[in-house]
């Protein structure tokens, strides 16, 4: 049974600034986040480099050495900054945790000492007295940058599905395009850019500060209103992503390179898909294809035809877009890419087995139930349903929903998901082998 | 069922210990509040055990590698079809993994918790293997296989993993390899089950919120239906010896990556197999590698400045019974400087005493890690099973941290470090058509 009461208690603090509390002792370990909106424009490599200098000193603390020992000295509190795609937005994430002082010799007041050192985070990063980076560091970021994202092609399942992505909409959509920024990007930033940009995030960004450990809502109130010092800022105005048209054909794209294994990522789309379709619905359908062991492409395509060993989906509500991304060998191409579409149809056309619904539903909810025991995993969890306005507050709320979700109406929503784009990283000696066999 | 109890000094928790009538060991420990529930089953074999003499039998025989991994697929599989959707049908997780010492399966689950300890015992206790089950899993292993060595890290620890040693079977990849996995039938698969699936060669470890005593009766009573209540016997090892020196000093491989990559391997002493080594040995490792190489010291910092290092650079120890090999590395645009750079700030560390606030900072650091680790019940199931088999005490841990010495810390970093016993493997990118 998933707990009735809210899951997090919600305190705006300022205007543009919210406060989500979950009172809980049952960790070692005391998590904050500060999550913070821009908008997703053309300035991403700005803002990456902005983060990464955030990462590599603070006023008081302005060299990487210093922050490293810091954290070290709070017990390994961990501390990250990243900047995200999230729901047709960039957001900067400042995540922190450390031992709750409960369990440390003289029982440090940790969770202060985190939220002040996050205070220092906000503040930017460590600049001279003409508010300059120093240059060094700042080229030494870039240099990271670029290897960041000439490094995205070394996990070959998650660069198909890049490419796949880049087929579907266009290499510029900003969907698509490099989180770090283009490498002409990278390379054109300059730093009074990023901290333009990014202390705007930080001063002007709408805020939401997540606390999880045993203190009180008031005490975190008090805690953050001292230490992070977010003064008033304009609520966000979003603007959601504007989507390319649909294929009239499929299209079929294959690259070769130095793989062992083909990757194949298929992306099938919805022509009218407003964003505003029954996300639990969705989630629930996606699961029933490819969340489990006993979905439909594991059970079918990986255990039946034995095509494949890894086999997922992934349905982004957002876009009515699915993508379905398996490993295979050349010669099992077509035969794979046949299966995978019998069993998207089945789905689409409401060819789903009680079992099947039922398994889905009850993984769904085991998620919910278990969601507690996982900080992190609540807070990302609250804070995407919180930037999709979504109503339930509770997880038992949520439960109830996923329980009463009327799979019937699958047709009616994904009946006209249809295969868009095929892209298949092939072995450079494919056909060599194909060939001689 | 008899319990006995270890509480941590440092946290309080409290272990439970006992054994099943049938010689099975079983841990516990209570997460008042805690949703889910892990439970792990887990054998004291891995893909190293490929030479045995089996119960019954006077000769030893010697099995495909990658066998272990293969069983442990294969025990989902039973007459009625894959019993891992016992646990999706109740929305629980099921998982398994074979490593080079421990096989472990595992579920996580927030109700319906006697049904799948049931499932748990009937999966890893009870063999049905046909040929034609076999013949279909050769071809999504075989996948699996393939997949692996497209990840570049993976590639390189199995290379430097060739390099350090001669003929432990640790230098085979846990897997096998796609002929290798051809051999295995269904007969061996039985043999090996047979051979090392006994209580007093597996542990049961469970972290949750449960009734310790309604959840050992039940176990208790589980692997008395399926082995029994006697002793079993267990397959003998056959230990191959291994020299001190390593196999191969240089390796290097081409494949598609963005930039060169390169991890320096050290191979530690062999045969060490008493819990304390392990544990001094272990904890030696992990602070001297957290004062030289972290971001709170000069030398990361002096390496990133000149580009030697990216946000990647890694290192790590393995300290087990009887294999101890320690690694260095990551991506860079100069694989042979770094790899001079890191030689030879080790020798000097070696030589000089350790910072003592680096030190304080890294003991803190890793017994923050260590209290840390009690808020994930999955991934303390699997260390309480580890510390069964390797025959330490979980909360010694902390402890072992705080108390070594500077001098001893160096001293035993030094028996991991030895130049002579160092290899080297770079990644580099594929020139097409090569």
């Amino acid at each position: 049974m998933a707990e009735s009461t809210p899951a997090f208690e919600v305190v705006p603090l300022e205007k543009g600034v919210t406060l989500h509390h979950r009172r809980s002792d049952r960790f070692k370990t005391e998590y904050v986040r500060v999550f913070l909106r821009a908008p997703l424009d053309a300035y991403q490599a700005e803002r990456q480099l902005f983060a990464a200098m955030m990462g590599r000193g603070t006023r008081a603390r302005p060299s990487r050495r210093e922050l490293a020992a810091h954290l070290h000295h709070l017990w390994g509190a961990g501390y990250g900054i990243s900047v995200h795609r999230m729901q047709d937005r960039q957001v900067f994430a400042l995540k922190a945790s450390t031992i709750s002082g409960r369990w440390l010799p003289g029982r440090p007041d940790n969770l202060r000492e985190l939220l002040a050192f996050l205070g220092e985070g906000l503040d930017g990063p460590a600049r001279d007295a003409n508010d300059r980076l120093d240059e060094e560091v700042f080229e030494q970021e870039r240099r990271q940058l670029l290897v960041d994202l000439a490094g995205r092609r070394n996990n070959k399942s998650r660069w198909a599905m890049i490419r796949l992505r880049e087929e579907l909409f266009g290499a510029d959509h900003p969907l698509v395009r490099p989180m770090h920024g283009t490498q002409e990007e990278i390379e054109a930033a300059t730093q009074e850019n990023a901290i333009a940009l990014g202390m705007d995030t930080m001063l002007h960004g709408e805020a939401d500060v997540f606390v999880v450990g045993p203190c009180t809502t008031k005490q975190a109130e008090k805690l953050v209103r001292k230490h992070l010092g977010l003064g008033e800022r304009k609520k966000e105005r979003h603007r959601k992503v504007e989507m390319p048209t649909m294929r009239k054909r499929v299209r079929s794209v294959r690259e070769t390179d130095a793989v062992e294994q083909g990757r194949l990522v298929m992306g099938f789309r919805h022509p009218n898909w407003t964003g505003k379709e029954d996300r639990t619905l969705c989630a629930i359908a996606d699961t029933v294809l490819g969340g489990t062991f006993g979905s439909k492409l594991f059970k079918n395509v990986r255990e039946k035809h034995s095509l494949c060993y890894e086999i997922s989906s992934q349905f982004d509500p957002g876009h009515g877009v699915l993508f379905v991304s398996l490993g295979i060998e050349s010669p099992n191409r077509d035969a794979a890419i046949k299966a995978v579409k019998k069993e998207v149809r089945d789905l689409c056309e409401g060819r789903l087995e009680a079992d099947e619904v039922e398994m889905a539903k009850l993984t769904m909810l085991s998620a919910i139930e278990g969601v507690v025991d996982s900080p992190t995993g609540m807070i990302e969890f609250f804070y995407q349903r919180h930037l999709q306005k979504r109503r339930e507050q509770s997880l038992d709320a949520i439960a109830r929903r996923i329980a009463r979700t009327d799979m019937g109406r699958v047709p009616d929503l994904l009946g006209d998901l249809r295969l868009d784009t095929v892209f298949f990283l092939d072995r450079e000696d494919a056909g060599a082998r194909r060939a001689a066999s | 069922m008899k319990w006995r109890s270890e509480v941590s000094e440092t946290i309080g928790d409290e272990l439970l210990i006992s054994k099943t009538s049938s010689g099975l060991p079983v841990r516990i420990i209570r997460r008042p509040g805690m949703a889910w529930t892990s439970a792990l089953l887990a054998v004291d074999y891995g893909s190293i055990d490929d030479q045995f003499v089996a119960p019954g039998r006077a000769k030893a025989r010697k099995v495909p590698a990658g066998i272990a991994h293969f069983l442990e697929h294969k025990m989902f599989e039973k007459a009625e079809g894959d019993l891992s959707e016992r646990f999706s049908a109740k929305g629980a997780q099921a998982n398994a993994m074979t490593g080079h010492q421990m096989t472990g399966y595992v579920f996580n689950c927030t109700s319906d918790l006697e049904e799948h300890l049931e499932t748990l015992f009937t999966i890893t206790c009870e063999p049905y293997f046909t040929p034609e089950l076999v013949d279909k899993e050769q071809g999504i292993i075989d996948q699996e296989i393939r997949g692996y060595d497209d990840h570049p890290g993976w590639r390189a620890w199995r290379a430097l993993l060739e390099g350090l040693y001669h003929k432990h079977a640790a230098r085979v990849d846990i897997a096998g390899t796609s002929k290798s996995i051809r051999k295995i039938t269904a007969d061996l698969l039985h043999l090996c089950h047979g051979a090392f699936y006994v209580p007093r060669n597996m542990v049961f470890t469970l972290v949750g919120d449960v009734d310790p005593e309604a959840v050992g009766d039940q176990v208790d009573e589980l692997a008395r239906r399926f082995y029994g209540a006697g002793r079993q016997p267990v397959a003998e090892r056959v230990i191959v010896p291994e020299p001190e020196t390593i196999k191969k000093a240089r390796t290097r491989l081409e494949m598609s990556v963005s930039m060169p990559i390169t991890y320096l391997g050290f191979k530690g002493p062999m045969g060490i197999t008493k819990p304390k080594q392990l544990l001094d040995l272990d904890a030696a490792m992990t602070l001297f590698f957290e004062v030289l190489l972290s971001s709170a010291g000069p030398l990361h910092e002096e390496l990133y400045a000149e580009g030697l290092i990216t946000d990647d650079f890694n290192w790590s120890d393995t300290v087990e019974p009887g294999i101890a090999y320690a690694y260095v590395g990551g991506k860079t645009p100069d694989p042979k400087r770094l790899a001079a750079r890191v030689e030879a700030a080790i020798a000097d560390q070696l030589a000089k005493p350790l910072d003592p606030t680096r030190l304080e900072g890294a003991r803190r650091r890793t017994i923050g890690d260590f209290i840390r680790s009690f808020d994930s019940s999955d991934s303390l199931t699997w260390t309480l099973a580890e510390s069964h088999f390797q025959r330490w005490k979980l909360f010694d841990w902390p402890n072992v941290l705080a108390d070594i010495g500077e001098r001893r810390i160096r001293k035993l970093a030094a028996t991991m470090l030895a130049p002579d016993r160092t290899v080297r493997v770079e990644v580099v990118p594929h020139r097409k058509g090569s």
